[in-house]
């Protein structure tokens, strides 16, 4: 659960950047014949609520409805005592704390129109009681997920801001990390307290404490010898925009050398996408990205079966497993994602080494 | 092992109650079922796991990182990759549908899991797993001791970092980097600064502490999954009398509640017992949800595990129980003020686990 800075500032994104945004899905809203889109939110689900209002939920749950005219309304799952810390923090018309969530989004839809076509984003992955408390105060429930995720695309410039701020903070939090540690507990530590007070909203940091036995991430526990090359994962959200970036970390010049030579082959990599032919040429990638309400959901990457398609002029985490003199590195970054034939190129380079 | 000692036990429940299969669902607010069953902690997205009776436990995760994170940190389990996660945990569920099945939590369950067209049934399970969630074994009561420990130590660290002219959210970076170092790879805080005009805790924000500020904090930090908390009050320089008054109810108020904790009372009495000090002071207005969340709760597997001490609440304490009694509330002349030690329900009534002193502590300034 978040405990990471959460604000919304307004001079990093202005109250007419969010009346913009809602306006946009209006429109949409208008166009397809929907009354109302209800978008729920948890802390692994922020990156929907996030976008329309701000709000960003440090636990429990909570639905957003926006009706085709006027300000979208939260429908917490948090007690009253948090009422002005929400009103604070998120760009809304209105607040009703519940322990109902369903059953008082329902009762709010139909308290608006008897008649309601509601379209709910990412139907299928929303609670089930939250599906059964709104279906009943609906004429007809659908799934809003292409009608949000074409309003998100392509990035607005705020969106594009607070990538690049995240971006900047996590390789900050990475280099701040030492090629010399021998400890994955100081590893991680060095890490996550940079992010953080750098303002990381969210921060977690996985290690692959030795990558000549394995090249696996995860979360450490306790104190574990790192090797002579080992990796580290950092995810991060700055205000609700969540980006990944990995750095391989050797102890001799050599491996050090190595290291710095896969950010020109990433760069390399990276320039055709959407495109995945570059990428296609490493030992293993993996692409994510926000479409709707996921932060970092799985887009393409060598080890799925199927594709989802990465839309120009959004920003995407990309991961890659790149071999050096016979060697694997773990290289990563967010990547901005070029439209109209322009090249694709990381936010910040995943450059901690310098080569030669 | 501690993970394999729950799912046996977890597994003897089913065998009493009949079920075939238990379908737990996971994600980061609500963890604990899906950790009971396959010891993964999951951070993002979504999680189910589905053990049979055979003791097969499959975990459905819809993130990659996930996916690589639970098959090197969970043990004895199979890790599925499961963008759809609907989809997957749907076939699974339809190859076994002439079972019994149950999930937890119930409510909480993929839309696209339940929907009316599905061949399988599933009962809610919710009851049975919060029973074991919150009637701990004893090697799960020595885990919770450790991260009460780490708690204190936590709290103790808290007290040096949060210094006039430090932001909220560099605060708890501090703190944060101290429970990393120190191996815990979680912990859920939130925290207030200033006086008369805080109504509560939140996450961190920019404010600036500042000398004669109150500086609230819940600290929650993790050992194998298992969350203590510690809930206190500092002052930055001296305390007023005012600040002095409040605290000593506050104290009294969490007295009361842990007095009154012994098998075979209901969640109830102890929040009433911690209200009744409230209402006898003139301040029972404090006690209800415009200024208070819960009076204390259970902590285990997740920071926020039944029963909540409501006055409402009729779940009746058993040993094994791991309980925070914080009778954290709003004050009207010192502002929000917080006060909670951990307790574990013994058989004859509970042990005090939190350490740190039970003060209103000042800070140099």
């Amino acid at each position: 659960m978040r405990r990471g800075l959460i604000s919304w500032s307004k001079t990093e994104l202005p109250e007419q950047v969010l009346d913009a945004r809602v306006a946009r899905v209006q429109a949409a809203m208008d166009l397809a014949g929907v009354d109302m889109l209800a978008v729920y939110t948890n802390p692994a689900r922020e990156s929907g609520v996030a976008w329309f209002t701000g709000f960003i939920p440090y636990w429990n749950q909570c639905v957003m409805l926006l009706p085709r005219t006027g300000r979208p309304v939260l429908v917490a799952g948090m007690t009253a005592r948090v009422r002005d810390w929400i009103m604070r923090n998120a760009h809304i018309e209105d607040v009703v704390n519940t322990t109902k969530l369903g059953a008082d989004a329902g009762r709010l839809i139909a308290e608006r129109r008897s008649d309601a076509v509601v379209a709910i984003a990412d139907l299928e992955s929303v609670p089930t009681s939250v599906v059964a408390g709104i279906r009943p105060n609906a004429s007809s429930v659908i799934d809003g997920s292409v009608l949000l995720e074409r309003a998100r695309t392509p990035c607005d410039p705020a969106e594009l801001m607070f990538a690049f701020k995240a971006a900047s903070i996590a390789h900050a939090a990475l280099a701040s990390a030492k090629s010399n540690e021998i400890d994955a507990a100081r590893l991680v530590a060095a890490i996550d307290g940079t992010a953080r007070q750098l303002g990381a909203e969210e921060v977690f940091v996985a290690v692959a404490p030795d990558l000549s036995a394995s090249l696996r991430l995860f979360r450490l526990e306790g104190t574990t010898p790192l090797g002579s090359v080992f990796a580290a994962r950092l995810s991060l959200a700055y205000k609700g925009t969540w980006v990944r970036m990995v750095r391989t970390f050797g102890r001799s010049a050599t491996l050090a050398r190595d290291i710095a030579d896969t950010a020109s082959a990433f760069a390399a990599a990276v320039a055709p996408l959407p495109r995945i032919d570059g990428l296609g040429r490493l030992t293993a990638f993996l692409v994510e990205g926000c479409r709707t309400t996921t932060p970092l959901e799985p887009l393409t990457g060598s080890m799925l079966d199927d594709t989802r398609a990465i839309a120009p002029g959004t920003v995407v985490s990309v991961q890659a497993t790149i071999e050096t003199n016979g060697r694997a590195i773990l290289v990563g970054a967010p990547v901005l994602v070029g439209r109209n034939g322009e090249a694709s190129s990381a936010l910040v380079a995943p450059q901690f080494d310098h080569a030669g | 092992m501690l993970a394999e000692e729950r799912r046996e036990r977890l597994l003897a429940e089913m065998r009493r109650e009949g079920l075939d299969a238990i379908v737990a669902y996971g994600t980061s607010w609500q963890e604990a079922y899906l950790r009971y069953v396959s010891d993964f902690g999951i951070l993002e997205g979504d999680g189910i796991a589905i053990l049979t009776s055979d003791g097969r436990c499959r975990l459905f995760v819809e993130s990659v990182a996930e996916a690589e994170r639970a098959q090197a940190e969970a043990s004895g389990i199979e890790t599925r990759l499961a963008r759809d996660l609907s989809r997957a945990v749907n076939s699974e569920l339809e190859s076994i549908s002439n079972q019994r099945l149950a999930a937890a939590p119930h409510a909480l369950l993929p839309a696209g899991l339940i929907a009316s067209e599905r061949r399988f049934r599933l009962d809610d399970g919710t009851a049975l797993l919060d029973r074991l969630l919150m009637e701990k074994m004893p090697n799960e009561i020595a885990v919770m001791r450790r991260a009460v420990a780490l708690a204190d130590e936590g709290y103790e660290f808290f007290r040096k970092a949060a210094r006039p002219g430090r932001k909220q959210y560099e605060v708890v970076a501090d703190v944060e980097a101290f429970l990393r170092q120190r191996g815990s790879p979680d912990n859920f805080m939130i925290i207030g600064s200033g006086n008369a005009d805080v109504r509560g805790m939140a996450p961190p924000s920019e404010r600036t502490l500042k000398p004669g500020d109150l500086v609230t904090t819940e600290l929650t930090p993790a050992i194998e999954g298992y969350l203590a908390q510690i809930c206190r009050t500092l002052v930055l320089g001296r305390a007023n009398a005012a600040q002095r008054r409040a605290f000593a109810i506050w104290h009294e108020a969490m007295e009361a509640g842990i007095t009154a904790i012994k098998p075979g009372v209901t969640a109830a009495d102890v929040a009433r017992a911690e209200n009744d000090v409230f209402r006898r002071h003139g301040l029972g207005e404090y006690t209800t949800s415009k200024y208070t969340r819960v009076r204390g709760h259970g902590l285990g597997l997740s920071t926020d595990v039944k029963p909540s001490l409501l006055e409402d609440v009729d779940i009746v304490l058993r040993p094994g129980m791991t309980i925070i009694v914080h009778p954290n509330t709003y004050h009207p002349e010192a502002g929000y003020m917080v006060l909670g030690d951990v307790v574990a329900v013994t058989d004859t009534g509970c042990e005090r686990m939190t350490r740190t002193p039970v003060e209103l502590f000042e800070m140099p300034v």
